[in-house]
């Protein structure tokens, strides 16, 4: 048997509480303002969807690069976008006409942060993280509003492993004439969580 | 441990709310408690397992009554006070002192915390250990072996009981189960893809799949004899 310790409980005052644990955390030069300053602007301007687009939309223009992004491993993400390629590691999953993934972390909410930011206050809900493994064709439908036809099989990847990963979405049809840099303003962070899928309603007006 | 946290496959959270146009953090204290986390790990006061299972032990209630990052809260401090970083009495000191104006919080113009954080993140995050022969091969039939861990564990309780086919060998990597209790068992990892009518019956699964990452102790050779 492992001895479990008393667990901890919900905090009263949050803000306060976390102002005293920072001030203590300073003082024993665990943590500096600088720290929190740098930690808090990576995740608000550097690290958000768009590096997960452009991955998106270089794999729909190089299909060399789509091979070695399917192969997996985070270097060729790396390849396209700057990320911390030592800190997290990522697989990214292919839709087809035929498939449709989906990603979700049921036991906590692991996230590929490095590609998409960090996860909406959706992703880390009960709803979606019970739902989305035993009820994702109902979910998508009533929940996010994607109907998919019964004949696209739905694949999810429960992300409980320090892997993490990222829907490739399709190429939209009629989109063939579009510059790389014109398709990474088509693709969405939903589609790269599965969440939506791109396809025919995400193709421009001829 | 069979905690709320498992939540994959319950009924009764309703419909998925969503918020137009979120923001990274709601409120600035929130990036704040990301930091503390962030600087608990950076520094080795305590690791992802150790965190994960910090927020695991949060009474039910409590965890479903809780913001995200109120249950972030509760587990970095449990951690900051378990691993004797930070003594609980003067914690609630310094919060009444702060709250009451009646201390300042300190000058650190010159600190290099934030190289040290970062230098020690890329150890957190190392999960590779060196390579063990695997049991099962990509094609394999597996079943999740029935376990009910008292301590933290990566495996979730909807996939037990339930047999699959290895996908993809991951490589050796930390066990969770071990690492969150201190130690640092290593075993290869395996991506089983389960059949959606093998996890949720065939009366009620929709088509498709589940794929979870399992390290080698939470499975054995699928038996021929199950129906």
């Amino acid at each position: 048997m492992t001895e479990i310790p008393e667990g901890p409980s919900r905090p009263a005052d949050p803000k306060s509480r976390a102002r005293a644990i920072q001030s203590l955390l300073v003082e024993k030069e665990l943590l500096s303002t600088e720290a929190v300053d740098r930690i808090v602007s990576t995740y608000e301007e550097d690290l958000g969807p768009l590096n997960g687009k452009r991955v998106v939309a270089r794999a729909w223009t190089d299909p060399e690069y789509e091979e070695r992004l399917l192969a997996g491993g985070v270097s060729a993400i790396a390849e396209v976008v700057d990320v911390p390629d030592d800190l997290i590691d990522v697989q990214v999953v292919q839709n087809t006409p035929e498939v449709h993934n989906l990603v979700v972390c049921t036991l906590c909410s692991c996230y590929p942060w490095a590609v998409l930011g960090l996860p909406p206050t959706w992703y880390k809900s009960p709803a979606y993280r019970s739902k989305a493994v035993r009820e994702p064709r109902t979910m998508l439908r009533e929940d996010f509003g994607v109907e998919l036809p019964e004949d696209v099989e739905i694949e999810v990847w429960d992300s409980n492993s320090e892997l993490r990963y990222m829907v490739l979405p399709q190429r939209p049809p009629g989109t063939e004439g579009m510059t790389e840099d014109e398709l990474v303003g088509l693709v969405t962070r939903d589609a790269m969580v599965g969440v939506e899928r791109l396809g025919e309603a995400a193709a421009p007006e001829p | 441990m069979d905690g709320i946290h498992d939540l994959g496959g319950m009924d009764g959270f309703g419909t998925v709310e969503i918020e137009a146009d979120e923001p990274v953090f709601h409120e600035p204290w929130e990036g704040w408690v990301y930091s503390l986390q962030v600087a608990g790990m950076g520094n080795g006061a305590f690791n992802i397992d150790e965190f994960r299972h910090s927020i695991e032990r949060l009474p039910p209630a409590d965890y479903l009554e809780s913001s995200y990052y109120e249950r972030w809260l509760a587990g970095v401090e449990q951690l900051f006070v378990e691993k004797g970083v930070l003594d609980p009495d003067a914690i609630a000191e310094r919060q009444a002192a702060l709250d009451a104006g009646e201390a300042a919080f300190p000058d650190d113009a010159n600190s290099d915390a934030y190289g040290r954080i970062a230098a020690g993140l890329r150890e957190t995050f190392d999960v590779d250990r060196p390579e063990r022969e695997p049991a099962f091969a990509a094609g394999d039939r597996v079943r999740v072996r029935n376990l009910h861990p008292d301590g933290h564990t990566r495996c979730p309780g909807y996939a037990r009981r339930a047999e699959g086919v290895v996908e993809a060998v991951r490589g050796t990597e930390v066990v969770p189960d071990s690492r969150a209790h201190g130690g640092d068992d290593a075993e290869p990892v395996y991506n089983v893809r389960f059949d959606a009518a093998e996890l949720w019956g065939p009366e009620e699964a929709e088509s498709g799949g589940v794929h979870l990452d399992l390290w080698e102790r939470y499975l054995e050779p699928a038996t021929e004899s199950k129906s």
